[in-house]
């Protein structure tokens, strides 16, 4: 089930690169039925029996590659299986035949990577893994062939491929230290020392840098704002989220046991809170739809990095499990919302031609359901009930108080209040009566949709917390890793 | 004698670094560059790496270099740019953390025999008789199939950026003296023979599928450089299944295992099919490293250019094509 997790968008890739003809988009269509089936039925099994893990090749630790899937990965698995099966559906609708042929095999190897990084078991293999997704996503960024693109995507690669040197360093340090490679037998075996706070701080600063947590934001607003609505909504719903999902389980998984992570979680979680404010008001300036978007993408990234300080300072913190809920109802909910988003402004483009925002009056009465989209998905980003944005931020604070570390509350509050200011800033200028009507082209029917669903799917698992807290408690997987299979 | 030979090649390593950071053009960074290469293989050789040494030398220096100097030609304008300049402030910094790195490395043991024990014992079950191509191919060959996808993705990547539909472009002009095509076609049989040799070492000795693509690569990119055609006169469909047939063969060893109830990747341990995968390995390395020196030529098709400027008018007429 797991391995054709990464099988199937594997085989689709090479199918649409073989045969780019009239039918590539098919590729997508079948990838994105079978693989929500998948991810759910992984995701049944963890939920039933628990944790579990693969060796490739039959080779046993500490040899072979391992799959990993334990609650934390189902979610991020299933989160990328309906975003991505949604976008893809939409990317069928959206894009000619000429550009098509680029699109699918990169999206594609870029699904199967993804799905590879959330089972991740090794550290080299995550430094594979991660280069795939890199150089797919950095391809697809310049899909639009705009000059602008170009540069932006250049300076996506240049920085991405800066992280990934720094993350691939820190994996030869940890190699030196321990000889092995595999996160589960690192999370016994490895010690303090200066190799392992090395490796820690160029893993640490080279999946930061992907991240794009501040200061090292500054290559997201113009990648993402200068991509193909589509890529857009890929890059900062799931590529983002890939190398986040790889620091926590690498902070949490290995170098939490080994006492190193207390100090330096503090200036994560304080960059965190900076990259809040900072996004968010730099989400307040932009003149146009997509840039505000983007640095909205900037804030949001700034929330999950909330979880280090609330889950790696304190050893066994009665608060943890809030911490996590928190942290990934975030990446989740702002996975859906961000797509729903970038895919409403997508539908902006085609109808007016331009997505500068004071072009964008009146389109509450000419696009009422773009419109609509745009309010839901910003209200789960604002975090109001019943959003799944509320019970991010809802269990975050919970966390907050729990600690005793106030201070972090000022990302959830401030930050909460900047997201209203730029999201109703947006609504504002909907819902302004123009002057002058511009002429407006309709959107086909799907195009339409597929934001709809993704923003009320944003809503709606608000109301599935407690499934989603189930999987993290029971089966996090320290918790399986440190009691037996050894 | 060798402990002098060895500070000599750390020295010139950090001495070459430097003259690269302050090179007065981009031409002379570009050949202190592939210098750079070629003694950093040299260190891997005296670090008694012969694998990570011939790869090394082929891509670091090699087509690293092709593809540099290409890039040099394309933006034409050679004119000398301040380097070093800029960069001044960085030095404290940099200064910084190579201390930094320089104290962790003191802390590493060394007798650290990492993973050494472990691939003894594999080599036991395993059909491969040489470790590293074992490791490659048969330990992690997960890595080694997601690297071919990497490689992949870095010409599908290239495609992107030029819009074109393969990686055809028009020739460059022959050089006028006949010695660069005498030469070729003394070379070119080499080239094929040498590759073949690596290829066929690598399931005993130092050699293998990434080695003998890279030397198949130069020999197309030489083809390329003398005003061949190359790789361009292949048929779309051929060059797409040469460029995808190595990754294919990995899909299908991972895919079968599940057929059988096992594990992704495990095979029956027989030597015919590894060594299939391997073979169609080395001939995707080769089309996809050709492809990458080749491909990035602008196209000169009148299509492409008014591709390009659909594009350029907005997506607006995406709508249209829609309905």
């Amino acid at each position: 089930m797991e391995s054709l997790l990464v099988l199937v968008p594997l085989a689709a890739a090479m199918g649409s690169f073989l045969a780019p003809g009239r039918g590539i988009a098919s590729w997508g269509f079948l990838t994105s039925l079978a693989i929500p089936a998948l991810a759910a039925g992984t995701a049944m099994d963890v939920y039933q029996h628990g944790a579990r893990r693969i060796s490739l090749g039959g080779w046993a630790e500490p040899l072979g590659i391992h799959l990993h899937m334990d609650g934390l990965s189902v979610i991020f698995l299933i989160m990328t299986a309906l975003v991505g099966a949604l976008i893809s559906i939409y990317s069928a609708f959206f894009f000619k035949r000429d550009t098509a042929r680029h699109f699918w095999p990169l999206w594609l190897l870029m699904w199967a990577a993804l799905n590879s990084l959330f089972m991740v078991s090794d550290i080299f293999n995550a430094y594979v893994v991660l280069e795939l997704v890199t150089i797919c996503a950095a391809a697809l960024a310049v899909l639009s062939g705009k000059t602008e693109s170009l540069q932006a995507g250049l300076r996506y690669l240049m920085v991405a491929m800066a992280g990934s040197l720094a993350f691939l360093l820190g994996v030869g340090f940890l190699y030196a230290e321990t000889g092995m490679l595999d996160m589960f037998m690192l999370s016994w075996e490895l010690q303090g020392g200066p190799v392992a706070a090395a490796a820690f701080g160029l893993m640490t600063t080279g999946l930061v840098m992907k991240s794009a947590l501040l200061p090292f934001h500054f290559w997201l607003p113009p990648a993402h704002g200068e991509a193909p609505a589509p890529v857009s909504a890929l890059l900062s719903a799931l590529v983002i989220k890939g190398s986040f999902f790889l620091l926590l389980r690498l902070w949490v998984g290995v170098f939490e046991p080994a006492g190193i992570t207390s100090h330096a979680a503090y200036v994560l979680g304080c960059l965190g809170v900076l990259a809040v404010l900072w996004g968010s008001y730099q989400a307040l300036i932009q003149p146009r739809l997509k840039l505000i978007i983007a640095y909205s993408s900037v804030a949001q990234v700034g929330y999950l990095f909330l979880m280090f300080p609330l889950l790696c300072t304190v050893p066994e913190a009665p608060w943890a499990e809030k911490a996590w809920a928190g942290g990934t109802y975030q990446a989740i909910s702002h996975g859906l919302a961000k797509a729903a988003l970038f895919l409403a402004a997508g539908n902006l483009i085609l109808s007016t031609g331009t997505d500068r925002i004071h072009y964008m009056k009146n389109i509450a009465s000419r696009l009422p359901m773009t419109t609509f989209t745009l309010g839901l998905a910003g209200i789960s980003l604002m975090g109001l009930p019943p959003s799944g944005g509320f019970v991010a931020k809802w269990m975050f604070m919970q966390a907050i108080l729990e600690s005793g570390q106030w201070w972090w509350a000022v990302a959830p509050v401030l930050g909460g209040l900047l997201t209203a200011g730029y999201v109703f800033r947006i609504l504002g200028y909907a819902f302004l009566l123009a002057e002058k009507e511009p002429r407006m082209l309709p959107v086909p029917f799907v195009l339409e949709k597929i934001p709809l669903i993704l923003a009320l799917c944003s809503i709606l698992i608000g109301f599935r917390a407690e499934e989603i807290i189930f999987l993290l408690q029971e089966h996090m997987l320290w918790a399986i890793e440190v009691e037996g299979d050894s | 004698m060798a402990l002098f030979l060895d500070i000599l090649v750390a020295f010139s390593l950090v001495a070459i670094a430097w003259r690269i950071m302050r090179a007065p053009g981009h031409f002379q960074a570009v050949v202190l560059f592939i210098t750079f290469g070629l003694l950093l293989s040299l260190a891997w050789a005296r670090l008694n790496s012969p694998d990570i040494a011939l790869a090394e030398a082929a891509v670091g220096a090699g087509l690293a270099g092709v593809l540099l100097l290409d890039t040099l030609r394309a933006v034409a304008q050679p004119g000398k740019v301040k380097t070093g300049a800029h960069f001044s402030w960085l030095l404290l910094p940099c200064l910084l953390l190579a201390g930094l790195l320089t104290l962790s490395i003191i802390h590493i043991q060394p007798d650290s025999q990492g993973l050494a024990r472990a691939v003894e014992a594999g080599m036991q079950t395993t059909s491969l008789e040489y470790p590293v191509t074992a490791v490659l191919l048969d330990f992690r060959g997960y890595d080694t199939w997601l690297e071919l996808g990497v490689l992949l993705a870095a010409v599908l990547g290239l495609l992107c950026v030029r819009r074109k539909k393969s990686i055809r472009a028009p020739l460059l002009p022959a050089p006028a003296e006949p010695v660069g095509r005498w030469l070729i076609s003394i070379l070119l049989p080499l080239i094929l023979l040498v590759g073949g040799f690596l290829l066929w070492l690598g399931a005993f000795a130092p050699g293998g599928a990434f080695q003998a693509g890279v030397v198949w690569a130069a020999g197309g990119v030489l083809l390329w450089q003398a005003g061949h055609p190359s790789l361009g006169a292949l048929p779309v469909s051929l060059w797409r299944t040469g460029a995808v047939l190595g990754f294919a063969l990995f899909w299908l060893l991972a895919a079968t295992a599940l057929i059988r109830n096992e594990p992704m990747l495990t095979h029956p341990q027989a030597k015919a099919w590894i060594l299939a995968v391997e073979y169609a390995a080395a001939l995707s390395i080769a089309v996809c490293l050709t492809s990458l020196a080749i491909g990035g030529q602008k196209s000169e098709d009148r299509n492409q250019k008014s591709e390009v400027r659909d594009q350029r008018s907005g997506d607006r007429c995406q709508i249209t094509n829609n309905r």
